[in-house]
């Protein structure tokens, strides 16, 4: 039996995804092996999220599997079922896959809501909508942009997954995508950081690239979100995401890898912008070695005079 | 005897005469070629003389000679098992043999190499003969690769202990009277860019995991999905294998997540009046309520994929002591490819979870506020699926969770946590290479503790009084 995953999005990629709102009307227990409380919900189907579930109204049985113990059930939260109650009358909004009989459905990812209208429900409608959407197409880039910036959770979550790791989009898409969401006002510190992140990752920042405009609007996108989060140590860990990018093994030959290292931390600009500087200082005075590494490479590029512009 | 038998001796005496020539050939073709690599390990002592044996034939005529010609005939291989930190000794159980060969191919394409992971556990290769026994000559060579052979010694009999701290693809030969039988092997190298690494966290106990009913409290910063765990790292990886390309073998190679609960001194605090008390998070031995020594291993459940180390589980059946497909706490992305091997991005998550009893079992007293916290040592980990048995550590990073907080007493239903001001999560900034000279070292040996009890699995409060 599966796991249950708490990030919603985790399996839409599944074949036969579905997802649905589920009242449960019992827990049914089965046979477990010690330590183990595994067994059968028997569901009532309160809303189709997506996908061919039986319509509301009808009667499903969704297989669990649980820790048997409270104080281990709490400690191995990584399988969600471990931390739902499961309780009859409990709503569970869940993602399912189909079982061996119509009736019986597997449960993949899923969450207690409090009801069948929850932002989560709708936010999993969006992610399953945005799967639909041809990809490059500016009905998708407005809908992944729209979700980004969006105040639901859900579908935000699912735009950046989607985005930097199921190649959604091409590669300068998921740059600008990131950067134009970075600009907005609304978002919180926490997805800036995690956005950040999308611009430092394998699907945006290429080194086989060099300084070409992708990576050159990754690495301002990453200096600018310095100056948009207020917890220092956000800003550290956007300044690390820098360093990750600029510190690449760019070529075999040492000078081109500087003249590289030059043109990146030169698109920021000629100096460290304020909020980056000071991070940068206080890196360089830190106790950490790596943080000093990552001050002095930062520092070093842009020491290097940048490179020329083409002509 | 007729004519006929008098024809089959004179065709076994001539036989005998043509044999003893190859064999003289035979042994200054070896002594000449052994001097000219300079790398072959002679056998220890000379070969033995011809004697009979039991079972062999008997000769009718004195011309007919009775010693077989002397050939090696297989070479088989075998890595040593992970094994646990803390006594009793126990090992990853064997699910693979490693392939034996008896080719004489040397080619990597016609003599498929046996794939291991560099700076991997013992590896002992045997050479078997016809007739038994007799000592060979062993010769280890690059194959497809510039780097240095990997040293071996001599161990009884026809086994040798091969290096495993060589990058690439690799000939083991092993010679007798002419005859040889050829192994490959690669090494994967996994080269961990330690100063990639970029660490991230999330200090948050809003999400659902805190959460709180009549009987229990549970507190935890973040949840299990990429972008919100509570620790998270995500570090370069280039792998480098065999060949020319440095690609031969990688698809073998499974990146995973290692890590240990290195300390526990979460404590729930009962000081609700009249009553009084604490409880201590403890981690025991499986059965028993005997702590257990830290560290201990911090794993998941069953085993996340055919072919995958597995050791025995508290609960009964098996359980893989290293995550390599469980998407909420591990990833491997590839990147685009770099100038040899393959680059991959590692990233891994967690987010570990206090929790407590409302009242005092004894006193009755209700949980008020929460103390303490839990060490974690996480590492980038690795494993052929040539060779699920051994498990190698690269890089790992520390980091810690501190859970204080306060508890609601009533009249509140339920005991709402609220966490103290300030960090609760903190780790070092950047993973630090494990046996860098060798790309890594097997579990063990780094100090990761992979078999039961578990953090998340054998624990008890102890509560005091």
């Amino acid at each position: 039996m599966h796991d249950l995953a708490y990030d919603l999005t985790l399996h839409l990629r599944e074949p036969g995804a579905c997802a649905g709102v589920f009242r449960i009307v019992e827990r049914v227990p089965g046979p477990s092996l010690p330590g183990w409380d595994e067994g059968t919900l028997r569901c009532r189907v309160e809303r189709v999220v997506n996908g061919p579930l039986p319509a509301a109204g009808r009667m499903v049985s969704v297989g669990y599997s649980r820790k048997a113990e409270p104080l281990s059930r709490a400690k191995s939260s990584v399988n969600h079922w471990n931390l739902l109650d499961l309780a009859a009358g409990d709503l569970l909004l869940l993602v399912c896959t189909p079982g061996a009989d119509p009736t019986d459905w597997n449960a993949r990812s899923g969450n207690q809501v409090a009801a069948a209208d929850d932002p989560a429900v709708a936010g999993l409608a969006e992610s399953f909508r945005l799967r639909t959407l041809e990809k490059g197409s500016e009905p998708q880039q407005l809908a992944l942009l729209a979700a980004l910036r969006g105040a639901n959770d859900v579908a935000r979550h699912f735009a950046l997954e989607a985005i930097c790791r199921q190649g959604a989009v091409s590669r300068r898409e998921a740059c600008d995508l990131l950067v134009r969401a970075l600009e907005a006002d609304a978002l919180a510190d926490p997805d800036r950081v995690r956005f950040a992140g999308g611009l430092a990752s394998a699907a945006v920042f290429d080194p086989r690239e060099k300084d070409d405009p992708v990576n050159r609007a990754a690495v301002a996108g990453l200096a600018a979100t310095v100056g948009r989060v207020a917890d220092p140590a956000d800003r550290l860990t956007c300044v690390r995401y820098l360093a990750s990018c600029v510190r690449q093994d760019f070529s075999e030959n040492p000078g081109e890898a500087t003249r590289v290292r030059a043109a990146l931390v030169h698109a920021i600009g000629p100096v460290p912008p304020p909020p980056l500087a000071d991070t940068l200082a206080k890196m360089a005075a830190s106790n950490e070695a790596s943080d000093r590494d990552r001050a002095a490479a930062l520092a070093a590029a842009w020491q290097t005079p940048p490179p020329a512009a083409n002509p | 005897m007729g004519l006929l038998g008098l024809f089959d001796k004179l065709m076994a005496a001539v036989e005998a005469i043509f044999e003893g020539v190859a064999e003289a050939a035979g042994a200054v073709e070896g002594a000449a070629a052994g001097a000219a690599a300079g790398a072959k390990v002679p056998p220890a002592t000379p070969p033995a003389s011809p004697t009979k044996k039991a079972g062999d034939p008997v000769a009718p005529c004195p011309l007919k000679k009775t010693k077989k010609k002397r050939k090696v005939i297989k070479i088989t291989a075998k890595i040593l098992a992970t094994r646990s930190l803390h006594p009793p000794v126990r090992r990853i159980r064997d699910l693979k043999k490693l392939r034996s060969s008896t080719s004489t191919d040397a080619t990597l394409a016609g003599n498929k190499p046996i794939i291991l992971v560099r700076g991997c556990n013992v590896l002992r290769l045997t050479a078997q003969t016809s007739p038994p026994g007799e000592l060979v000559t062993w010769e280890v060579k690059p194959n497809e690769n510039t780097e240095s052979a990997p040293g071996f010694t001599t161990e009884k009999g026809n086994t040798i202990k091969l290096g495993t701290d060589k990058i690439g693809s690799f000939s083991v030969t092993a010679t007798l009277d002419g005859t040889k039988v050829i192994w490959n092997v690669v090494f994967v190298w996994v080269k961990v860019n330690a100063a990639s690494t970029v660490v991230k966290f999330n200090q948050s106990f809003a999400a659902g995991q805190t959460s709180a009913d009549a009987n229990f409290t549970s507190f935890a910063a973040g949840q299990f999905a990429r972008g919100q765990n509570a620790m998270e790292a995500t570090v370069s990886v280039n792998l480098i294998g065999g060949g020319t390309d440095g690609k031969r073998g990688l698809e073998q190679i499974k990146l995973g997540y290692l890590q240990d609960g290195t300390a526990d001194t979460l404590t729930g605090h009962y000081d609700s009046a009249p009553g009084g008390g604490t409880g201590a998070e403890t981690v025991v031995r499986p059965g028993t309520k005997t702590p257990a020594p830290f560290p201990v291993v911090d794993a998941q459940g069953p085993p996340a994929g055919a072919g995958e180390p597995v050791v025995p589980a508290e609960e009964g059946g098996e359980m893989s002591p290293i995550s390599t497909t469980d998407a909420r706490i591990v990833q491997v992305t590839d990147k685009p490819a770099g100038a040899k091997g393959k680059n991959v991005e590692f990233w891994l998550g967690d987010s570990p979870v206090g929790s407590f009893a409302r009242r005092h079992p004894k006193t009755k007293a209700f949980l008020t506020s929460i103390t303490g916290n839990n060490s974690f040592r996480a590492a980038v980990g690795s494993f052929s699926l040539e060779a699920p048995q051994a498990v190698c550590a690269h890089a790992d990073i520390s980091w810690v969770e501190d859970y204080a907080g306060t508890v609601t007493p009533p009249p509140a239903a339920t005991g709402v946590f609220t966490p103290a001001a300030g960090t609760h999560v903190t780790s070092g900034a950047a993973f630090a290479l494990i046996s860098d000279a060798t790309g890594g070292s097997d579990a063990f040996d780094a100090g990761f503790e992979l078999f039961a009890p578990r953090f998340n699995h054998s624990l008890i409060t102890v509560f005091t009084p």
